[in-house]
Parts: structure tokens; C-alpha cells; sequence
């Protein structure tokens, strides 16, 4: 499994932790825009975040939180991007 | 205490400290002086439009700069001042509009302008408001969607001089409109400022939302006191924290939600807020595990305020060692709180039973709205829903509360998001509850579909466009029946076992992620 897959995968579990195990993201195309499986609203997406920081161990500077949350992709690339800044950690 | 009408609170600070900073936003700070001149600029640019005395003026922005000049300015031109959540859809805007009555609407400029909306919602102007440059010039544009009407109807007239209109979530399906006099919100900040001890030396961190009473209220004790007042457009914790660091914030309105999410962000390092002395949690329960884990990162305590939209805040207590999950504080100066029996007969301390509060800063009654306002108001006591005790100290203990779903601090209404749900065609019926999520409450739906091939999905959409993002289902179950009682009465506590049954062991289905 490549290290894109990886951080999709682990995107994905975090996010099922937060949002509860019914939500069933597992499985699902990680373009699949999430807001078609839960409703994530500020504060989920809040939620999400903090999960995210701690599993990656790196702080969240999203500007613009609703083009980051749009599908675990989306997210998998910012926390790609931030990884790959090392400073941002 | 002298009564201070609140369109003046800015006007008598800047008398007292022009130079002062009055507001600080996206980093710039505006002194008392020049936020003074903006506030009279607007508010000439209002009446010139047409805007004046018992005119509803409705303010769509996120927390900025330009809803504290929008909020003060319409108060000067005597219009009664409307907040609403940006966030709103524009279906939801345009109710509001209807029931407030609006005659003018300021969002922000650049926002796009549903005017469509606006005109059916018989709204007379709209303005659109920003600043540009580092001098802060004032840009309205001025839209006038329909001739100013000769006809308008007559005013609800109260005894003091009504200055805002809020709308609360209830158990009814039908958000309830209030409408707060000058002498409520005078009261609401001068005991919020007496029983926390707050002066005009304090710096302010304004992240909870200026159209919630919560939020309003860090706007207004700040101009109140003539203190500083700092605008956070997003609650995002790192930039929280150093807001806090950076502008030596001393008093911090903020939710369980956001505490929650400080707690629990990734730090490598903890920072230290040696000027915040008053953290205060409000608009839901504070748990001992969310205290628990702020207090053991940041070593601050905090004051835990008790209130309702209707009777803004009413008791306090300050919590360095949490020791009771129900105790939410003794009353704020010039407040009473007793508890009644259902017959509204006062109970003696001890006695569980109604919560009622007496305040200054309570509204009268709900507009239109006979049936609840006789339910919520009564014998000059407001009752916000609450179940509770008084112990021997005379601290409020509350054990209980009616169907609203707190979501994070955000009060929604189970029967209106049903309503949303049930005009979906393949929708037979639903039920809307909040379960355990943490240490709060997650709101999810129970759906019964007319036919088969109804979709999660599908069901989220047909949300989207009808509520607010914070009253969406975050989990939604498909299933074939409700749980009923013996009379075909839908019983609400019993839906949570009924959606966690395995398929096969009872008539539902789950069809979710289809």
C-alpha cells in the first residue's frame, strides 16, 4: 500500500471515530464527498480536526475548512501536503 | 447601577477614552473614537436610506467589525436590531424575514445578494456593508428593492424602548420570537459584568457568534464597560490560542464545544495565557470530563453561567474543583430563581421541579405566539423548560431538560428538522433525537421510508437545502417502523435500542450509505 493509501486509510478511520462506526466510510471512494454520508458542520468538522492533529501529530492551518473537509482525498492531500512541509509540524 | 440605554455605551466610552482600543479585528485595532465616527456614519447612511424609529433592521454577518457598527448604528436611528446566523439558508432567511417583519437587511458586501428572497419577504432595502483601505471608509450600497410603503403596519409596543429581535429553538416546531427592550440588555451585561467582576481594563475574545445571545453578549459587556473587544470571524483553536496570547485577552465568553476542542487540539508544547482570568462556559452543560481535561492543560478555572435566550444570563459559579455535574451556579445580583411544582406552586429547597427566573433582562412574552408564551411565561417568572432543585446554599441544581437538542451550544428543534424530513416524498414519518456523543449530544433521525430505495444519501441533500448546517442529522437510520407504546404514541427514549437492533431481530432495515 502506497503512503497516499495510507494516510486515505487512517483520514478515513479517524473520521468514522468521530462521526460513530453507523456512519460506514470504510469502503467507501475517498472522493466520495462527505457530505453525502454525514452532515459535517463547524463543529464536526472541528471534531474531525482535532482527531486528525493528534493522529498526524501536526496543527491544522486550514483556511478554508470547507474546500479541506470536502472528502477524505481532499483532507488525505492537506495532511500529504502538511507532512511533506515538515516545519508545519 | 444607572440604566444606560445600549445605542449609548459606545458614545459615553468614547467620551470617557478616545483613544482607547474599542475593537480589535483581523488584527487591526479601531479605537473608541474612530469606531464612534464609523457607527454615526452608518447610521446617517441608514436614515438617508430611509431607515428610522421602529424599523427591523436584520444583520447577516459572521462576527466582524461590521456587525458592531451595523448593531450600534441601528440602535441610533431607533430601528429595532434583527441578528441572524449567516449560515442561514435562504428559505430559512426569508421566513425570518416575514416574521420579524423586516424592513432592511445589511449583509456583507460581496456576499451574494438573494433579493429574490429579500422582495418576497417584503424587506424594503438592503445594504450591503464593508471597509476598505486602512481608513476604514464606510461603502454601503444602497438597494432599494421596493418604494418605502406608506402603509407600514403598526408597531408592538412595549414599555421600554424595544432594541433587538432574537429567535429561540422550542419543543412547539416553531422557532419563538422575542423581542429584547433597552432595559434587557442593560441588565444582561451590567450583572454579567457585576457577578464576574469584570471592569473596563478587560480584553474580550468575541469567538462565539455575535447573532446568538451568547455572543451578543460579549459585544455588549465590552462596549458596556468601555473595555476592548477582540473579533474572532472562525473559532479555530490555534488561532485562539494565539489571539489570546498575542492580544492579553482577560475574559473569554466562550461554549463546552470550544473548551472541548482546546482541550484536545494537538499543542507540542502548551501554551501559557497568564491574562485570561475569566473563562466562562456557557449555553450548555459543562461535563467534568471536558473541564477536567481544559483545567489540566491550561490550569485555568472557569465560571459556568446558567441562562436562556429568554432570560439571558442567571447564575454562576466558579469551578476550580468540579465536584457536581447538575450544580450550575447561584444567582447573578438582582436575579431570583425558585422552583415550582407543575401547578406553578413555589417548592421549598430540596424539592425538584420547574426552573422559573426572575431578571431584569427577561423579555416578556413570545410574539404570536399565545400558547407558548402562556407555557414559558407566567406570574413574572420565565420558565426555560428546565428541571431542577435549589440546594441549601441556594445554587441551582438542574437535572433535566425538555426535547431541544443541544448540538455543541446550539439549541435545535427535533420537531423542526422532522418537518424538513418529512416533506421528502418517499418519506412516511421520523423521529429527530439527540444520542451520547462524547460528552454532548449528537443529532440523529430514525426515517421511515413510504418505499424502498430511499437513500441516505438522497435524504441528506433534500437537508442541505432546507436547514442549517449544525440542525443536519449526522447519522440518519432508515427503518420500517418507529418505536410505539400500547396507544400507537411514538416514545422517543425508547428509538436508540430500536435503530441498534442487528438486522433481522426486528421489522427495521438499515439502508444506510446506499
Amino acid at each position: 500500500m502506497t503512503n497516499a493509501n495510507t494516510v486515505k486509510k487512517k483520514v478515513a478511520e479517524v473520521i468514522q471515530e468521530v462521526l460513530g462506526a453507523e456512519t460506514g466510510l470504510a469502503g467507501l471512494d475517498p472522493k466520495t464527498p462527505l457530505k453525502a454520508v454525514s452532515a459535517i458542520d463547524s463543529l464536526t468538522a472541528l471534531r474531525i480536526m482535532v482527531a486528525l492533529e493528534n493522529k498526524f501529530k501536526l496543527k491544522f492551518e486550514a483556511s478554508n475548512l470547507e474546500e479541506t473537509f470536502h472528502s477524505v482525498e481532499t483532507l488525505a492531500r492537506y495532511i500529504e501536503a502538511r507532512i511533506g512541509q515538515g516545519a508545519a509540524r | 447601577m444607572t440604566f444606560v440605554h445600549p445605542r449609548d455605551f459606545i458614545r459615553n466610552a468614547t467620551r470617557r477614552s478616545p483613544g482607547k482600543t474599542a475593537v480589535i479585528s483581523a488584527g487591526e485595532p479601531v479605537s473608541y473614537a474612530a469606531l464612534n465616527d464609523l457607527i454615526g456614519a452608518l447610521a446617517r447612511r441608514l436614515k438617508a436610506a430611509g431607515v428610522g424609529a421602529g424599523d427591523t433592521v436584520a444583520l447577516s454577518f459572521p462576527n466582524s467589525l461590521e456587525f458592531v457598527v451595523a448593531f450600534y448604528a441601528a440602535m441610533q436611528v431607533g430601528a429595532v436590531v434583527f441578528p441572524v446566523s449567516p449560515k442561514l439558508t435562504g428559505k430559512e432567511l426569508a421566513g425570518l424575514l416575514v416574521d420579524a417583519q423586516a424592513d432592511c437587511v445589511i449583509h456583507p458586501k460581496g456576499a451574494p445578494q438573494p433579493l429574490a428572497a429579500f422582495q418576497s419577504a417584503g424587506v424594503r432595502i438592503a445594504l450591503q456593508l464593508g471597509f476598505s483601505g486602512s481608513d476604514l471608509l464606510l461603502e454601503p450600497a444602497v438597494l432599494r428593492v421596493r418604494p418605502l410603503a406608506a402603509d407600514k403596519p403598526a408597531r408592538v409596543r412595549t414599555r421600554y424602548q424595544t432594541v433587538v429581535r432574537q429567535y429561540s429553538s422550542g419543543s412547539t416546531g416553531t422557532p419563538k420570537h422575542m423581542l429584547k427592550t433597552s432595559r434587557n440588555l442593560f441588565h444582561d451585561a451590567w450583572h454579567f459584568a457585576a457577578s464576574l467582576g469584570l471592569t473596563e481594563k478587560e480584553v474580550f475574545l468575541g469567538a462565539a457568534p455575535f447573532y446568538h445571545n451568547y455572543g451578543l453578549l460579549s459585544l455588549l459587556t465590552a462596549g458596556y464597560l468601555g473595555a476592548t473587544l477582540v473579533v474572532v470571524k472562525q473559532f479555530l483553536p490555534h488561532a485562539v490560542l494565539e489571539h489570546i496570547r498575542k492580544d492579553h485577552v482577560t475574559a473569554w465568553l466562550a461554549t463546552p464545544a470550544m473548551l472541548e476542542i482546546l482541550a484536545d487540539c494537538y499543542l507540542d508544547q502548551t501554551p501559557s495565557l497568564p491574562s485570561l482570568r475569566c473563562c466562562v462556559s456557557s449555553t450548555a452543560p459543562l461535563t467534568k470530563a471536558v473541564f477536567e481535561r481544559f483545567h489540566r492543560r491550561f490550569g485555568l478555572p472557569v465560571f459556568q453561567v446558567y441562562g436562556s435566550t429568554e432570560s439571558a444570563t442567571n447564575t454562576v459559579q466558579k469551578i476550580t474543583d468540579y465536584t457536581d455535574e447538575t450544580l450550575v451556579g447561584t444567582p447573578m445580583p438582582g436575579i431570583e430563581v425558585q422552583i415550582f411544582d407543575e401547578h406553578f406552586r413555589r417548592l421549598p429547597r430540596g424539592r425538584v421541579g420547574r426552573v422559573g427566573v426572575k431578571a431584569p433582562s427577561a423579555c416578556d412574552g413570545y410574539l404570536h405566539n399565545a400558547a407558548a408564551s402562556a407555557q414559558t411565561f407566567r406570574a413574572g417568572y420565565v420558565f426555560p423548560g428546565d428541571l431542577g432543585h435549589l440546594d441549601a446554599q441556594g445554587a441551582l441544581h438542574v437535572v433535566g431538560r425538555d426535547n431541544v437538542i443541544n448540538v455543541g451550544g446550539m439549541k435545535v428543534d427535533a420537531l423542526e428538522v422532522e418537518r424538513v424530513l418529512n416533506s421528502h416524498p418517499a418519506v412516511a414519518e421520523s423521529l429527530v433525537y439527540g444520542s451520547a456523543d462524547g460528552n454532548g449530544q449528537k443529532l440523529s433521525a430514525a426515517v421511515v421510508a413510504r418505499s424502498g430505495g430511499l437513500t441516505v444519501a438522497e435524504l441528506l441533500d433534500h437537508c442541505w437545502a432546507r436547514l442549517s448546517d449544525y440542525k443536519l442529522p449526522k447519522v440518519i437510520h432508515i427503518v420500517d417502523t418507529l418505536p410505539r407504546d400500547e396507544h400507537g404514541k411514538i416514545v422517543r427514549k425508547a428509538i436508540e435500542e430500536h435503530v441498534r437492533r442487528p438486522r433481522g431481530s426486528t421489522p427495521e432495515k438499515s439502508l444506510k450509505n446506499s
